[in-house]
C-alpha cells in the first residue's frame, strides 16, 4: 500500500533539564500515507515536530526526509518539507497575500509563480476577501489558515502539521481534509499531530501514539486500533485514570 | 457589605502573592526591584523628614511647599503606575470573566489591593509627614490626616481609572501601534532636547528665572485637583473652614466620580475579556518593492524586511529617529556657526565639522541592523523551516537597510556641502560615509547573527510588564556602537599618510568604499555562517516568552 519511507526518525532524544521531552523515539511514516501523530497533552508532539522540522536542536538521534537528513544537509530536506508550526508567530505585518508570495520566494520560487499560486490557495481557503488585510489583524482560525496555506505554496513531498484543525470553522475544516486528501492521492506524505481522536480516526491511515516522549504504538490505522475505537485503544494505551464515580458525586446538586 | 469583605482579603492577598512572585522570577529581578523599592522608600522618609522641619517654618511656605510637592506627586501616581511600574495587569477585570462576581463587588477589592503596594507605602510614608508639619494643633493634623486618605484613595483610584480606560482602547492593534510611537517618539525628543539645551541657553542661564518657573508651575497644580486635598490643613489652619470643607467635598465627588468611570470599565471587561481585532487594517503591497528586489530567497528576506520598517512601530521609531537625529545636529552646529561670526577661526573649524556631521547618519547603521533579527521573535521561525540560507538573510537584511540609508546620507551630505561650500571635504565625507554606512551595516550583520535578545512583540500592550535587557542585547548594541569606529582606521591612515597630496580626497574616496565593501561581504559572510550553524538556538534566544 505504502512506498518508501518519506520521513525516518531514528533514536530521537531531547531533555529539558530533567525532563526527557522525547526520550529514544524511532519511527518511519510512509510515502503516500496520511499519518497521524497523537498523544496526551505534552506528550511531546511539538517537541518532535519541531526536530524534524529544523526548529529545535535534538540531543541526539537523527531525522531523514526521502533521505536527506534535516540537520546535516538542511536545505535539502527543508525545500521537499512543507511546515505548519505551533505556538510560532508568522510575519504578521504583511498582508496574507504577501506573506505567502513570500513563503514562495523563500522556496525559490519566481514572483510570478508564487503570486499566481497564492492567489489559488487564498481563493481555496476562502479567504480571498482578506488576502490585503495584515495576518495581525486575523481571526485565529484565518492565521491557522494563512500558515496551512505557507506550508503547501512552494508544493512540497512531505506535509508536517502541528494541530492543523484547530480553531478552524467546520466549512474551512472541510476544504483542508480534501486538500490534503488530494495531496495524499497525488503521491504526497502527511504527518499531522492532533489530539482529536474522531478526526485522526476518520482522516488518516496510519498513526503513531506518543505519551511522555516515547513512542507507545505505530502502524496503520487498524494494525493500532486492534479491533477497538481509536479512542479506547488510545486510552488502554496510554492509561486512563479511573474516576472514582462516587468522588465527584456533588456534580449537578444544588449548592 | 457581608460579601465584599472576603473578596477584598481574597484579592488583596492574591495581589501581594503576585506581586512576590514577580520579584523573585529572577535574581536580577529581585536585587532591581529590592534597590528599586529601598531607594524609594529612603527617599519618602527623607522627604518626610524635612516636612517635620517644615513645622516650624512660615505658614505660607509651608503651605506652598507641601499642596505643590503633593499636587505634582499625585499628577504622577498614575502616570507613574501607567509608565513605570507597567499596567498592573495582575488583576486585569478580564482574568474574573469567567466568575459570577459583578464589577460592584470586584471594585472594593481591587481598590484596597491598590493601596497594597510600594506607591501605598511610599504615599503613606509621605502622609506621616505632612500630618507633622501640620501638628501644630489638632485640628490642622486632623486636616492633614483626612487629607492624606482622601489623597492616596484619589491617587489608587485615578490610576485605576486611567488603566482601565487605557487598556479599553489598546484592544485595538493600531492604538497600541500610536501609543508605542508615541512613548518612543517621547524618549528620543526628551534625550535630543536635553542635548540641544546647552547651545540655546548659550551660557547666561537665570536661575532665578528656572525657580521662578518651577514656582508657577506648582501654584497652577495646586489649584487643579490635584492639589485639592493636600490643601486642607493649610485652609483649615487659616481659618477658612468653608473652603477646607469645600476641597474635601470636591475631593470626594472626584474620587465618586472616577470610581464610577473604573467601575464601567470593569463592568465592560467582565463581559468582553477577549482581545477584539478591530476591523483588519487593509495594506497595499507596493509594486515598486516587488519590482526593485529579484525573485530570490534573499530577495524576499528584503521584501518582507523593507516592509517591516515601515509597518512594524519599533523598527520605524529607530529608523525614524536614526534619520533624523544628524538634523539635530546639524541645526546645533549651525547655530554655533552663526553665533560665532566674529572669530574666523572658529567660523572655519564650524564648517569643516558641518560638512562632515550628517556622518553620523551613517555611524548609527550598524545599531540598526543590531536589533533587528531580534525584533522578528519566533516569526523566524518561518525562514528557518523555509531553509533560507545565513547568507541570503544578511544579504537581504543589509540591502533593504542600505535602500533606505544610502540615498538619505547622500542628500543630507551634498545639502550641508552645498550651505558650507566646503566641496573640497565631500570626497573625505563620501569615503568615510561608505565605511560607516556598508561596513557598519557589515558589522551589524555579524553582531546580530553573534548576539540576540528577545524583545516584546509588536502590537502587544506596550505598558504591559516586562521588559528584556540580557547581556546579549548589551553586548551587540556595545559591539554596534564601537565597532565602527575601529574600521575606519585603513581609511583615515590613508587620509593621514596623504595629506599633503591634492589628489588625497579622490583617494579617500575609493580606499573608503573598498573598506566598507571589504567589512560588508566579511559581515555577510561570517554572520551568514555562524547563522547556519545556530538557527534552532537563535530562534530559542529570540522568542519572548511574555
Amino acid at each position: 500500500m505504502f512506498g518508501q519511507p518519506a520521513l525516518q526518525i531514528a533514536h530521537l532524544h531531547k531533555s529539558f533539564g530533567a525532563k526527557h521531552a522525547v526520550n529514544d523515539l524511532t519511527m518511519n511514516v510512509p510515502s503516500g500515507c496520511m499519518f497521524g501523530f497523537v498523544g496526551p497533552n505534552g506528550a511531546g508532539k511539538t517537541t518532535t515536530l519541531s526536530m524534524v522540522t529544523g526548529l529545535l536542536r535534538p540531543d541526539y538521534g537523527t531525522v531523514s526526509v526521502l533521505g536527506h537528513d534535516v540537520w546535516s544537509d538542511p536545505a535539502g530536506a527543508k525545500a521537499l518539507m512543507g511546515v505548519l508550526p505551533d505556538g510560532l508567530r508568522m510575519f504578521d505585518r504583511l498582508s496574507g497575500r504577501e506573506m505567502l508570495v513570500l513563503s514562495g520566494e523563500m522556496h525559490g520560487l519566481g514572483t510570478g509563480i508564487a503570486a499566481e499560486r497564492a492567489d489559488s490557495i487564498l481563493a481555496a481557503l476562502d479567504l480571498s476577501a482578506d488576502a490585503n488585510t495584515m495576518v495581525a489583524d486575523y481571526s485565529a482560525g484565518m492565521t491557522k489558515k494563512i500558515g496551512l496555506a505557507c506550508a503547501l505554496i512552494h508544493s512540497p513531498r512531505l506535509l508536517l502539521l502541528d494541530e492543523p484543525f484547530e480553531a478552524v470553522d467546520p466549512v474551512s475544516g472541510q476544504s483542508i481534509r480534501k486538500i490534503l486528501r488530494d495531496f495524499v492521492n497525488s503521491g504526497g506524505t502527511v504527518v499531522m499531530s492532533s489530539h482529536v481522536m474522531e478526526l485522526v480516526e476518520t482522516l488518516c491511515d496510519a498513526v503513531g501514539v506518543i505519551a511522555e516522549g516515547r513512542l507507545l504504538a505505530a502502524g496503520p490505522l487498524d494494525v493500532v486500533r486492534q479491533g477497538m475505537s481509536l479512542q479506547q485503544r488510545f486510552i488502554s494505551l496510554v492509561g486512563g485514570r479511573v474516576v472514582d464515580e462516587s468522588s465527584l458525586s456533588w456534580l449537578g446538586q444544588a449548592r | 457589605m457581608a460579601g465584599a469583605s472576603p473578596m477584598i482579603s481574597r484579592l488583596i492577598r492574591l495581589q501581594l502573592k503576585l506581586e512576590w512572585r514577580d520579584m523573585r522570577s529572577s535574581t536580577a529581578a529581585f536585587v532591581l526591584s529590592l534597590i528599586f523599592g529601598l531607594g524609594f522608600i529612603y527617599s519618602s522618609l527623607q522627604a518626610s523628614m524635612w516636612m517635620i522641619d517644615l513645622r516650624d517654618a512660615a505658614e505660607s511656605t509651608r503651605t506652598a511647599l507641601t499642596v505643590a510637592g503633593f499636587g505634582l506627586f499625585t499628577f504622577a501616581w498614575p502616570a507613574g503606575v501607567v509608565f513605570v511600574m507597567g499596567s498592573n495587569e495582575m488583576l486585569d477585570p478580564g482574568r474574573f470573566a469567567l466568575y459570577p462576581v459583578s464589577a460592584k463587588k470586584l471594585l472594593p477589592g481591587l481598590l484596597a489591593a491598590g493601596f497594597f503596594g510600594l506607591g501605598g507605602l511610599c504615599t503613606l510614608i509621605l502622609g506621616g509627614g505632612l500630618v507633622a508639619a501640620w501638628s501644630q494643633s489638632l485640628a490642622t493634623a486632623v486636616a492633614a490626616a483626612l487629607g492624606v486618605v482622601l489623597g492616596l484613595t484619589l491617587c489608587v483610584v485615578a490610576s485605576r481609572a486611567l488603566m482601565s480606560v487605557l487598556s479599553e482602547l489598546f484592544r485595538k492593534r493600531k492604538a497600541r501601534d500610536i501609543t508605542m510611537m508615541a512613548m518612543l517618539l517621547l524618549i528620543v525628543g526628551a534625550s535630543t532636547g536635553v542635548q540641544l539645551l546647552p547651545t540655546m541657553a548659550d551660557g547666561d542661564i537665570d536661575i532665578h528665572r528656572i525657580v521662578l518657573w518651577v514656582e508657577n508651575i506648582a501654584q497652577v497644580i495646586a489649584w487643579t485637583p490635584f492639589g485639592w486635598p493636600w490643601a486642607i490643613p493649610a485652609y483649615v489652619a487659616s481659618g477658612e473652614w468653608l473652603v477646607a470643607a469645600a476641597l474635601a467635598a470636591g475631593t470626594l465627588a472626584l474620587i465618586v466620580g472616577l470610581a464610577l468611570v473604573w467601575q464601567h470599565q470593569i463592568a465592560l471587561g467582565l463581559i468582553r475579556p477577549l482581545d477584539v481585532g478591530g476591523a483588519g487594517e487593509k495594506v497595499k503591497s507596493s509594486a515598486l518593492v516587488d519590482r526593485i528586489f529579484p525573485a530570490s530567497p534573499a530577495g524576499a528576506v528584503a521584501k518582507r524586511s523593507i516592509r517591516y520598517w515601515r509597518r512594524d512601530p519599533r523598527r520605524l521609531m529607530g529608523i525614524v529617529s536614526v534619520l533624523i537625529m544628524p538634523l539635530i545636529m546639524v541645526v546645533a552646529l549651525f547655530m554655533a556657526v552663526r553665533q560665532n561670526g566674529a572669530e574666523a577661526d572658529a567660523v572655519n573649524t564650524m564648517r569643516v565639522l558641518l560638512t562632515y556631521s550628517p556622518l553620523f547618519l551613517g555611524y548609527m547603521s550598524a545599531t540598526m541592523v543590531v536589533t533587528d533579527i531580534s525584533y522578528d521573535g519566533s516569526a523566524l521561525g518561518q525562514q528557518i523551516v523555509a531553509g533560507v540560507t545565513g547568507r541570503d538573510d544578511r544579504l537581504g537584511r543589509a540591502w533593504a537597510l542600505l535602500l533606505i540609508v544610502v540615498p538619505v546620507q547622500l542628500a543630507y551630505l551634498l545639502a550641508v556641502c552645498a550651505y558650507t561650500g566646503e566641496w573640497g571635504h565631500l570626497p573625505i565625507a563620501l569615503g568615510l560615509a561608505c565605511v560607516f554606512v556598508l561596513g557598519g551595516v557589515g558589522i551589524g550583520s555579524w553582531a546580530s547573527a553573534m548576539w540576540q535578545a528577545p524583545t516584546r512583540p509588536a502590537g502587544q500592550n506596550p505598558f504591559s510588564r516586562g521588559s528584556a535587557s540580557t547581556s546579549g542585547s548589551l553586548v551587540a548594541a556595545l559591539v554596534g556602537m564601537i565597532f565602527p569606529a575601529l574600521i575606519t582606521l585603513p581609511t583615515l591612515l590613508c587620509v593621514a599618510a596623504f595629506r599633503s597630496q591634492l589628489w588625497m580626497p579622490w583617494v579617500a574616496l575609493v580606499v573608503g568604499a573598498l573598506n566598507g565593501l571589504v567589512v560588508l561581504w566579511w559581515g555577510i559572510v561570517k554572520g551568514g555562517k555562524r547563522l547556519d550553524a545556530t538557527w534552532p538556538e537563535v530562534l530559542a534566544k529570540i522568542t519572548w516568552k511574555g
